[in-house]
């Protein structure tokens, strides 16, 4: 999925999750629990193209009692060919176990966000 | 994982915001075009395979079903929750029962039942859960292979013994899960309660099943869908909170594939075959015989689906729609005087003789139970 306006357009990859409610991706500004995480929403980047900081927060904590918080922002969202203006995605952050890594701990986490 | 997006064709009807509470303000798409692809259908589909999958929007892709699937509906809006109404131990065609005393609904009630692809086991509430553990570790090829009576929860993988995942699945039973209206899904041992990975060059088999504890809440994650061809249709088109389907694939190959057992039609009741076959033969009249007659289910249709095939009834069915993956399980009833639509949604099946319906809880239809036309 591609978050972002014109030359900020970043690209993410996300677990889709038929299991829950929110959209949202790894912010820049996340200092704790996102470790290795990229790439990351680039935020004062994305605010110079458009995107809106509605400094309204959230959080999500799931099932096996990892969790996230994140600040809700509104940017253009494009999947395939189609694209949505003004969709609101929470930013993250800081995250409690959300990103994992691989058993030595030497791999990325696979993905740097949620689409739910 | 990564997912391929596919088949997608238009940005009208995609929900525009990212919380539930805003479902309610979209725009309801009307399913139509042909096949797989529906713009503005709001629905979208996901095969997840252990090794990556795909995701389409806008529509799903019959050609990757390796047979009969059906709808259920969602019991809520805002997610994919859908009724078990029990849980047995089959034969691979779901029909000869092993093991029947999880099978019921009262063990699901007051609790959801939630499709949801960002988990990993299928999680069941503790005393099923605790049940099918129990029957497993019964059972001499688990005991053999799989470490015994606590294989669901000792927390190993196992090698399998070197078997095939056919051998393996032709020997142990296979589970059955039963959903509204009579669709039931049967699932192969690898794939359901077994769950097949590769690690180190190797496969190995791990539990697929673990217990809700005290939520008792149902989660069908990945060992579950990766055996369906799954579609999610948030739209009222087929049922008024909108709906979830499957439809079995191959596409993974992981072996045997799963069915979904279609409802059946009620049979003629013996007291009325009985006195029906009396009188004709006392009289030996030209009377027809009620016989109960195998259901005939329309297949899939790939190329054309709004109103391919319509089935009339003049009096009061104008059409019938078939829903999206093909059977007659969705449309509309017109009321042919003032040519409006009376009813939403009902279900129902056709067999060459028969056509019967029921329709759904809708605000916007008239009081209707159940219809059957000879």
């Amino acid at each position: 999925m591609t978050i972002g306006q014109g030359a900020a357009a970043q690209t993410f990859e996300l677990v889709v999750d038929t299991g829950s409610s929110t959209l949202a991706v790894a912010g820049n500004t996340c200092t704790t629990g996102c470790t290795n995480v990229s790439p990351r929403y680039l935020q004062s980047t994305h605010q110079a193209n458009g995107a809106v900081n509605t400094m309204g927060t959230i959080s999500s904590t799931y099932y096996d009692g990892t969790s996230w918080n994140a600040t809700i922002w509104e940017d253009t969202v494009t999947v395939g060919t189609a694209s949505l203006p003004d969709m609101k995605i929470g930013i993250i952050t800081s995250a409690g176990g959300y990103f994992r890594t691989d058993c030595n701990g030497d791999q990325p986490p696979p993905n740097q966000g949620i689409m739910g | 994982m990564a997912y391929e997006v596919l088949a997608l064709t238009s940005a009208s009807g995609v929900q525009t915001d990212s919380f539930p509470d805003r479902w309610e303000q979209v725009n309801e798409g009307t399913a139509q075009g042909a096949g797989y692809n529906l713009p503005g259908s709001l629905m979208f589909s996901m095969l997840m395979c252990y090794d990556g999958g795909k995701m389409w929007l806008d529509g799903y892709d019959s050609s990757y079903f390796s047979g009969v699937g059906s709808f259920v509906p969602t019991t809520a809006d805002n997610y994919y929750n859908i009724d078990i109404n029990g849980v047995q131990f089959t034969d691979p065609t779901g029909q000869t029962i092993y093991h029947t005393s999880s099978a019921s609904h009262a063990d699901f009630a007051n609790t959801y039942q939630a499709v949801d692809s960002g988990s990993t086991q299928m999680i069941l509430p503790a005393n099923v859960f605790n049940d099918i553990n129990t029957y497993l570790g019964t059972v001499p090829v688990m005991q053999e292979l799989f470490g015994g009576a606590n294989f669901l929860t000792n927390g190993n993988c196992y090698t399998g013994g070197g078997n095939s995942i056919a051998t393996i699945n032709a020997n142990l039973p296979w589970l059955r899960i039963n959903l509204d209206f009579g669709v039931a899904l049967v699932l192969p041992p690898i794939s359901s309660y077994i769950m097949q990975y590769e690690y180190d060059n190797s496969t190995i088999f791990c539990p697929g099943i673990a217990s809700a504890g005290s939520s008792d809440d149902t989660i069908l994650g990945w060992a579950f869908m990766n055996n369906f061809v799954t579609v999610f249709d948030r739209s009222d088109n087929i049922y008024p909170n909108g709906a979830v389907g499957f439809a079995p694939t191959a596409a993974c190959g992981t072996g045997d594939t799963a069915l979904v057992l279609l409802p059946l039609p009620p049979t003629p009741s013996a007291t009325a075959s009985a006195t029906a076959s009396a009188t004709a033969s006392a009289t030996a009249s030209a009377t027809a015989t009620p016989t109960a007659t195998a259901p005939v289910y329309h297949q899939f249709v790939t190329s054309s689906f709004a109103q391919a095939s319509v089935v009339q009834e003049p009096l009061e069915l104008d059409c019938w729609l078939l829903n999206e993956l093909g059977q007659l399980r969705a449309g509309y009833l017109v009321d042919l005087a003032s040519n409006e639509q009376v009813c939403c949604h009902f279900h129902g099946y056709v067999t060459p003789n028969q056509q019967f319906c029921e329709t759904r809880h809708n605000p916007h239809c008239p009081a209707r139970s159940s219809r059957t036309v000879q």
